[in-house]
């Protein structure tokens, strides 16, 4: 028998290669280049790709009608992307002190009638973080943009009810106008019960 | 009185208001027109100035390495510039209360490795407030140009050690937007990145910048 010394080199190492190639192929990749971390969200949710909504999923029989939507305040932003500039964070941090303020005035004019937006107690929780900002400015690398995760969940089980992952780019009006009309968007799939989800395409890794 | 008497008495006289002159032109000549009130520092301060920080002193062997960098709330803008108006003082305000956000994060970024930067604790405080803020004019930007309706905001910075309150450094700036194409916000956080990379070095530029002149 041959031993394995006697064994070209070069074939080891072409060996290990495609073994190494089929290993990565088998893994699925990170959804949106890594900025999308499922852990954030939790298990058994199988996000779809929407117009409005870059990744979304909703709970069957999903709706907020009647229900009081609690805002919650977000956490400092963590990128999970590609590594940002200081001037990046300086700007994704006051942009996250400043959402839970933007989704209350924003989704309190777009449920009016349908569902109560409050600052204390509520039967739904509301909470998310940015994940990635690019502020105007960051020459040769990306546009100006912002992209964030939210979640919705049960107030009193803890239940995950809706996640969400998107994106918003911004050239000539400011990130946050173009945030203010994303949430607007968000407010009227919300008054529908998120049927948008249903209708989307399944995300592909 | 004779003759000889009155003349003395007006060469004094003289002698005394050129005295008096010199004197005042000494006090009027003041750091950035006057917008820099050395006062809010505390004595002992030689400002430098270098290229990418207008002002800047730093307590002579200071280092941020292993520090935890408290940020603390701004204090009420001062104003200290010509002509300021309401819309001024409402820009002023509205920075006021950012300002910390955009420093934990610009600085959190700047010093990732080096030190720790926290909005509650910390062994060394950074603190700031607006020294003169001019909102501008977009329309004048976009319809007159050559720098009409330029926007700036002047900022002092400090940090003190938070035990003894010594300061240990010292920075007054300002950002100025003169395009249509960048707001001042936008500049403010291109010089936070820049303060976090001068504050990641110790602030060794002040080392290598000029002493101000009055």
């Amino acid at each position: 028998m041959r031993s394995l010394s006697k064994i070209p080199r070069a074939a080891l190492l072409a060996a290990s290669i495609l073994l190494s190639g089929a290993q990565a192929a088998d893994q699925p990749k990170p959804l949106d280049e890594g900025r999308l971390d499922p852990a954030w969200f939790g298990p058994g949710i199988e996000f779809r790709t929407t117009s409005s909504i870059d990744y979304v999923w909703a709970k069957q029989g999903f709706s907020c009608k009647g229900m009081a939507l609690r805002i919650e305040a977000w956490p400092e932003p963590v990128f999970t992307g590609k590594e940002r500039r200081g001037r990046d964070a300086a700007q994704a941090f006051q942009l996250a002190e400043e959402m839970p303020m933007r989704l209350r005035n924003g989704l309190r004019q777009a449920l009016q009638g349908h569902s109560e937006v409050v600052s204390d107690a509520g039967d739904m929780i509301l909470s998310g973080r940015l994940v990635d900002y690019v502020a105007k400015g960051t020459m040769g690398t990306s546009q100006p943009q912002a992209t964030w995760d939210m979640k919705i969940t049960d107030a009193q089980t803890g239940e995950l009810l809706v996640a969400l992952h998107h994106r918003r780019l911004s050239s000539v009006s400011t990130v946050a106008e173009r945030i203010d009309m994303w949430i607007e968007e968000f407010g009227k799939a919300l008054r529908e019960d998120l049927v948008i989800a249903s209708k989307g395409k399944p995300a592909k890794n | 009185m004779t003759r000889m008497a009155k003349t003395l008495a007006i060469r004094l006289v003289v002698t005394g208001l050129l005295a008096m002159g010199v004197v005042l032109a000494a006090e009027g000549k003041k750091l950035d027109k006057g917008i820099l009130d050395p006062a809010w520092f505390g004595p002992s301060v030689e400002f430098r100035t270098t290229e990418d920080i207008d002002y800047v002193w730093v307590k002579p062997g200071f280092s941020i390495k292993g520090h935890k960098l408290s940020i603390a709330p701004w204090g009420d803008p001062a104003l200290l510039g010509e002509d300021r108006g309401p819309r001024d003082a409402a820009k002023a305000s509205e920075l006021t209360e950012v300002m910390p956000s955009r420093l934990r994060g610009a600085l959190g970024n700047t010093l990732s490795g080096v030190a720790e930067v926290s909005k509650d604790d910390g062994d060394i405080e950074l603190t700031g407030r607006l020294s003169d803020c001019d909102a501008g004019s977009k329309a004048a930007k976009v319809w007159v140009g050559l720098g009409a309706g330029h926007a700036s905001a002047t900022m002092d910075v400090k940090l003190t050690d938070k035990a003894s309150g010594e300061l240990l450094a010292a920075i007054h700036h300002r950002v100025v937007s003169v395009t249509n194409a960048s707001e001042v916000d936008d500049k403010i956080a291109k010089w936070l990145e820049k303060l976090g990379q001068a504050l990641h070095d110790d602030f060794a530029v002040a080392a290598k910048g000029k002493p101000a002149k009055k």
